[in-house]
């Protein structure tokens, strides 16, 4: 059978899962450590025509040879060592490397979990917010702003209150609304998304291909990713048609794994937040028995 | 109503359109790409603001990643860029934007890179000049393309090249193509290139540079052209008739 590569920080506890449990279902793995290119393993490859070879000490693949890929880039990997560390010439080794890994990963014909440019649109949170919208789901009201006055005109406007989110994929912690930000916003700040509070529960599904796996996540924190407790993690049942709208979401979007965050209201009206198109989905699988790695591997097996 | 033009200061090109649409009756905002972090802003229900009033067209002449907050403190920069890059991707992303160039998720994020057209190029069946990438040089003429750059620069080192996928290409032509609203304004009219032009304009692109090589087969693809003094009147007359169409169908 031919084996799966796993691109990225060989100590990525994902990748690590991945390795361990292709080795369960007897898959052999080829392990493409990214801060070794060039010196453990060496890549080559072509677009017009296309065309590419793996090479390492021991293996010698070409683009027939394996099942497909998983990815999962570092964002602080070192530079290798072909290069000094802290050099003036690492940050631009690491931004040409990288841009190269992803081009290869683009045109790869086998399946890659996940292509380099799909969900980009994570990285601007109101764009995704107006994609989820057009697919069918339902968001919770919002306004991006620095403006004090158009900010405190959405809050009254919000009876349960509402969050400050960042506008980008970056991850501070979101918060519940008040004063705070109407003074930050008068003393100048980058704009911030202000979202209608929903009262509930907070669901996570991952999708795999055309399966979804949804997590209840009971924590008494906003936001769960940065509570001091422990973050509790349980089964819960999915309506089908949620289900549908989160993969075919991911498929338009260009993505087999995904993770899609839900608001689900005490009226049981499911609110989707966001949809993360790098989703850890280890401490949902671990806590819960979803089978999501095999999904994964499932799918990288297409190839 | 207003049209924003986020441009450098010396941009004449940038410049000249302004002027051309300020002659047609639009109102015009120009900003200088460091002080978008300082802007009011207001985006929601299909509806950008700046300053309190509503924009409908953008001509965005500035890389996607900064930096764009020149006024707030180090610390800060690097947050203050991805946020209002986040905000202004969305923005030239609203279906009630006309926008000369359109930038997706994707050519917005990973910036001005020319792998993103190579790809979408090869995709739609165009043919490119060859290029491999990782690969030892074939012939004493092939020249390395950095994968963050538009000209090319002497091979690097086998190793070095293997660190760094180094893209490798013939000799490039130093003419490049000028594509402008669909049409070929600069450079040869090959039914390739005719085609790059086209394919572009359908997927948003409405300035675009194309590097060829000596063969005269296109490269790569640069978003962000100087256009030259002698061409600005007619690339700007275009331009102007873009905006004007489609602000006024929108």
């Amino acid at each position: 059978m031919k084996p799966i590569c796993l691109l990225g920080n060989p100590e990525d506890k994902q990748l690590v899962y991945l390795a361990w449990l292709s080795g369960r279902e007897g898959l052999a793995v080829v392990w493409l450590d990214e801060a070794c290119l060039g010196s453990a393993w060496d890549l080559s490859f072509c677009d017009d025509p296309y065309r590419w070879t793996l090479k390492s000490a021991t293996y010698e693949h070409v683009q027939t040879d394996i099942q497909g890929i998983f990815v999962r880039f570092d964002p602080h990997i070192s530079a290798s060592e072909v290069f000094e560390q802290s050099s003036p010439e690492e940050l631009f080794v690491l931004s040409e490397r990288r841009t190269g890994l992803q081009h290869w990963l683009s045109l790869v014909r086998q399946p890659v979990i996940n292509r380099p440019w799909a969900g980009r649109e994570n990285a601007a949170k109101p764009f995704q917010m107006q994609q989820l919208a057009d697919a069918g789901m339902e968001v919770p009201r919002w306004v991006v702003t620095n403006e004090s006055t158009r900010a405190q005109s959405f809050l009254s406007s919000c009876t349960n209150g509402a969050v400050v989110k960042s506008c980008s994929g970056l991850r501070p912690k979101v918060k519940m609304a008040g004063e705070w930000i109407i003074e930050r916003l008068q003393s100048g700040s980058s704009p911030v998304i202000l979202q209608e509070y929903v009262s509930g529960r907070e669901v996570r599904v991952h999708v795999v291909g055309e399966r979804s796996f949804p997590a209840e996540v009971n924590s008494r924190d906003v936001d769960y990713r940065f509570s001091e407790e422990p973050t509790g993690y349980a089964l819960t049942s999915l309506p089908s048609q949620i289900g549908h709208a989160c993969v075919r979401d991911a498929q338009r979007a260009g993505l087999t794994l995904a993770g899609f965050d839900f608001r689900v209201s005490n009226e049981d009206k499911w609110f989707c937040l966001e949809m993360n198109p790098v989703p850890s989905f280890l401490p949902y699988e671990l806590a819960t028995g979803l089978p999501i790695a095999k999904a994964v591997l499932r799918e990288l097996g297409r190839g | 109503m207003c049209i924003v033009i986020v441009r450098q200061g010396q941009d004449r090109f940038a410049f000249a359109v302004a002027a051309g649409l300020r002659d047609r009756g639009w109102p015009v905002l120009e900003i200088d790409p460091v002080t978008l972090a300082d802007q009011s802003v207001s985006l929601s229900d299909n509806t950008f603001e700046v300053d309190g009033r509503k924009v409908s067209g953008l001509l965005f002449r500035a890389g996607t990643r900064g930096p764009f907050s020149q006024g707030f403190v180090l610390q800060d920069k690097s947050f203050v860029d991805a946020e209002v890059a986040a905000v202004w991707m969305a923005a030239m992303n609203l279906s009630t934007m006309t926008s000369l160039n359109r930038l997706d998720a994707e050519a917005w994020c990973l910036g001005n890179l020319w792998i993103i057209w190579r790809r979408f190029l090869l995709e739609n069946g165009v043919p490119l000049a060859p290029m491999s990438y990782g690969t030892e040089p074939q012939s004493k003429a092939e020249q390395w393309l950095p994968y963050g750059a538009l000209c090319t620069h002497v091979v690097p080192g086998e190793r070095a090249g293997a660190c760094l996928l180094a893209p490798l290409v013939g000799s490039p032509s130093p003419e490049r193509s000028l594509f402008v609203c669909g049409s070929i304004l600069r450079g040869g009219t090959t039914n390739v290139l005719i085609k790059v032009a086209e394919l572009l304009c359908q997927r948003g692109i409405n300035l675009a540079e194309g590097l060829v090589n000596r063969d005269g087969q296109l490269v790569a693809i640069n978003l962000l052209p100087d256009v030259e003094d002698s061409e600005i009147d007619c690339v700007r007359s275009r331009v102007v008739a873009y905006y004007e169409a489609n602000l006024s169908a929108g």
